[in-house]
């Protein structure tokens, strides 16, 4: 008996293995036939295309923000008959690079036209990529720039999100006064390129002192407990120059019993209501950079797809709310929701123009309703 | 008969040591079939090549981490290990080959000193292998910042290295599951370090020296681990010391699915590679079904939870 039981299973199991075998066996078999279908669909221009994005992270407002805007402009598009079908994936985790490579490679076994990525990395993508163009599919990197020659980028230019982030702050103090400036996150590119760039612009502006430099990761929370570390420590503050991060900044002004002065604050609805309804009326600006960049993208992708030139390297411009914007946009969204540029088709292309010609960039409305 | 009986009682002990393996290969096959009958491009040759090739660094990886585990033994830095490989394999190995090659192995040489520290200051390795793993994120950090680099030419023609007819990312696979098989269950060494896992006493009893054998363990470990930076390496073409950190649990569960154990004494490199293919083609199959963005991470969590409870089943059913 006992032997019968012992067997039977290890039968059983080489059985399964086996089976798992042979699945894998077949496949090797069939290649070439599904080699064929690759060549068929990827050549076949009369059905609408088939759009695919992948997203490094999702963790954070502002790319739920710009996944949101997505879904919404690609449904839509789908209901016009512009595209057959589109897919969203975000790797799990903390901007996991592997984990983005591994579903960017799931989503090209499914043959997108095209594929939107906003990139964990900066360079770990980039063989990926180099396979995703081999694959024949349009790459359209977005959000952040990505050295691979055969994507083509759609960004914000850092250089206007800093100086926007500076020069309305600095004018609304009077260009006189002490200031914090709240550093990002020290040790990547863009933010060495933001400080350079901060940097400059103070120098412009010798009546302005910078009593203190910290490090608030473009992220309230942290610049909170940042600048909190210093206050005790610095003269009377008129302003900070920060990266978004202005709600937290606000609150620990608010908690060391100081006036709040002219600060950077986040697009998203809960700043720009606490912006409001407290009055803050000193120059303070909000300033980020634009989710709506993936519904860009969006566009791009098709107009690369119709065989239109679109250059590789597309600025777009960043979102600025200034106080007079101010009640419309903190009116049109919803307290996580983040300020998005609405781009239709016909806006990409203005801009597109603008960026070929060096002309003004475009100026999209602001929303009116949420969502 | 009493030759079928003889033969029949360790069978007995080696199926119990198979079962959870089956387990993992029965849901490999299912997952395989259910992207297959999604995308049909799923078996072809690019197919297999595109959803393979991301888990070959974790299951050398893997493979690593049950080396350590076939001894007893839990290591928690394998994920910033295999960081820090890319991050060399990116930096040093580019401007000075030779250089960069002696860090690999004086990396793999750091590996053995650690298994010899656990054994004689009898430290508890889950503590010494997570001191370890800030160790190697700190050298990673420092040797580059910020993640970037460019992997040697060789390495990179391997990584998109495409051979007609046969997926490419199998032969890796099923290579160093053959030679860490050799190593760990026909070998001399291989059942050193299994006996020192399983009863330590014993083999000390036997006239051969535990310290021996934790050394070996941690060095195969160690010499897996390079091996799977390498490969990490050659599919994301550059450096990053945090692109792996997700691989120090990943790998335990691929250990555990493959049918290894937490007291040691096993060495199941066909399950272990079996499980890490499993674990890897789970975010495949739910990014084919169009299972919500927001929900894939959880859902994964759940698949590995079933297979592990699959597991547990029937080992209670061979008991």
């Amino acid at each position: 008996m006992r032997i019968r039981t012992s067997r039977r299973p290890w039968r059983a199991a080489s059985a399964a293995t086996i089976a798992a075998l042979a699945v894998l066996a077949t496949g090797c078999g069939s290649g070439d036939n599904a080699a064929g279908d690759k060549a068929s669909s990827g050549g076949g221009s009369g059905d609408k295309p088939f759009i695919a994005l992948s997203n490094g992270f999702i963790g954070n407002g502002w790319r739920q923000t710009m996944i949101a805007k997505f879904e919404a402009a690609a449904t839509q598009a789908q209901k016009d008959g512009l595209i057959s079908k589109y897919k969203v994936v975000n790797a799990p985790g903390e901007n996991s690079a592997t984990e983005q490579v591994a579903q960017i490679k799931s989503l090209l076994l499914q043959k997108p036209d095209a594929l939107l990525i906003d990139p964990s990395s900066p360079t770990a993508l980039k063989p990926v990529i180099q396979q995703a163009c081999d694959a024949g599919v349009k790459v359209v990197v977005f959000d952040s720039a990505i050295d691979a020659p055969c994507a083509h980028v759609l960004q914000n230019s850092f250089v206007d999100w800093a100086t926007y982030a500076a020069k309305p702050l600095l004018e609304g103090i009077g260009g006189k006064g002490n200031v914090i400036v709240s550093r990002g996150v020290v040790g990547s590119q863009p933010e060495a390129e933001m400080f350079d760039t901060t940097k400059k612009i103070l120098g412009g502006y010798p009546d302005v002192k910078t009593a203190a430099t910290v490090t608030g990761m473009c992220d309230g929370a942290t610049a909170q407990k940042a600048v909190l570390g210093v206050l005790s420590s610095v003269p009377k503050v008129d302003g900070v120059i920060g990266c978004g991060d202005g709600y937290g900044v606000a609150q620990a002004f608010a908690t060391a019993g100081k006036p709040v002065p002219a600060v950077t604050f986040e697009t998203n609805g809960r700043a720009l209501n606490y912006w409001k309804d407290n009055k803050i009326d000193n120059g303070s600006v909000a300033v980020m950079s634009d989710p709506g960049q993936s519904v860009a993208a969006l566009w791009e992708a098709l107009d690369l797809l119709d065989g239109k030139d679109v250059p590789k390297q597309l600025t777009f411009p960043i979102v600025l709310v200034e106080q007079k914007d101010r009640d419309a946009w903190a009116a049109a969204l919803k307290p996580d929701e983040y300020a998005a540029w609405p781009w239709t088709r016909d806006l990409f292309r203005q801009q597109v123009e603008a960026v070929k010609t060096g002309g003004e960039p475009v100026q999209p409305p602001i929303p009116t309703a949420a969502g | 008969m009493s030759e079928l009986l003889a033969s029949a009682l360790p069978s007995r002990a080696r199926m119990r040591r198979t079962a959870p393996a089956v387990v993992s290969a029965v849901a490999l096959a299912v997952m395989i079939t259910v992207c297959a009958s999604l995308q049909s491009d799923v078996l072809s040759v690019g197919g297999l090549t595109l959803v393979l090739s991301a888990t070959v660094p974790l299951v050398i990886a893997a493979q690593a981490q049950m080396a350590l585990m076939s001894v007893g033994d839990i290591d928690l830095g394998i994920g910033n290990f295999v960081g820090l490989v890319t991050v060399v394999s990116a930096t040093t190995l580019v401007t000075s080959p030779l250089l960069g090659a002696l860090t690999l192995i004086g990396l793999v040489a750091a590996y053995a000193v650690l298994g010899a520290l656990i054994h004689l200051r009898r430290v508890p390795s889950l503590i010494a292998t997570l001191g370890a793993s800030f160790v190697w994120l700190g050298l990673g950090l420092f040797i580059l910042p910020t993640p970037g680099g460019s992997t040697p030419e060789w390495l990179a023609s391997l990584g998109s290295w495409q051979p007609a007819g046969f997926p490419a990312p199998l032969l890796p696979i099923l290579v160093v599951a053959l030679v860490v098989y050799l190593l760990t269950s026909r070998s001399a060494l291989g059942v050193r370090m299994r006996g020192l896992g399983s009863n330590p006493v014993a083999l000390q009893r036997a006239g051969l020296r535990p310290l021996t054998s934790r050394v070996i363990a941690y060095t195969v470990a160690g010499a897996l681990g390079v091996l799977s930076g390498l490969m990490l390496a050659s599919q994301t073409g550059g450096g990053d010391v945090s692109s792996a950190s997700s691989y120090t649990l990943m790998t335990v569960a691929a250990v555990i699915l493959g049918g290894g154990s937490f007291f040691g004494g096993s060495a199941v490199p066909w399950g272990v590679a079996i499980g890490g293919v499993t674990l890897g083609l789970v975010s495949v199959v739910l990014s084919l079904l169009d299972v919500q963005s927001n929900m894939q991470s959880a859902v994964q969590g759940v698949i590995v939870l079933a297979v592990l409870a699959g597991r547990v089943v029937v080992g209670k059913v061979l008991r």
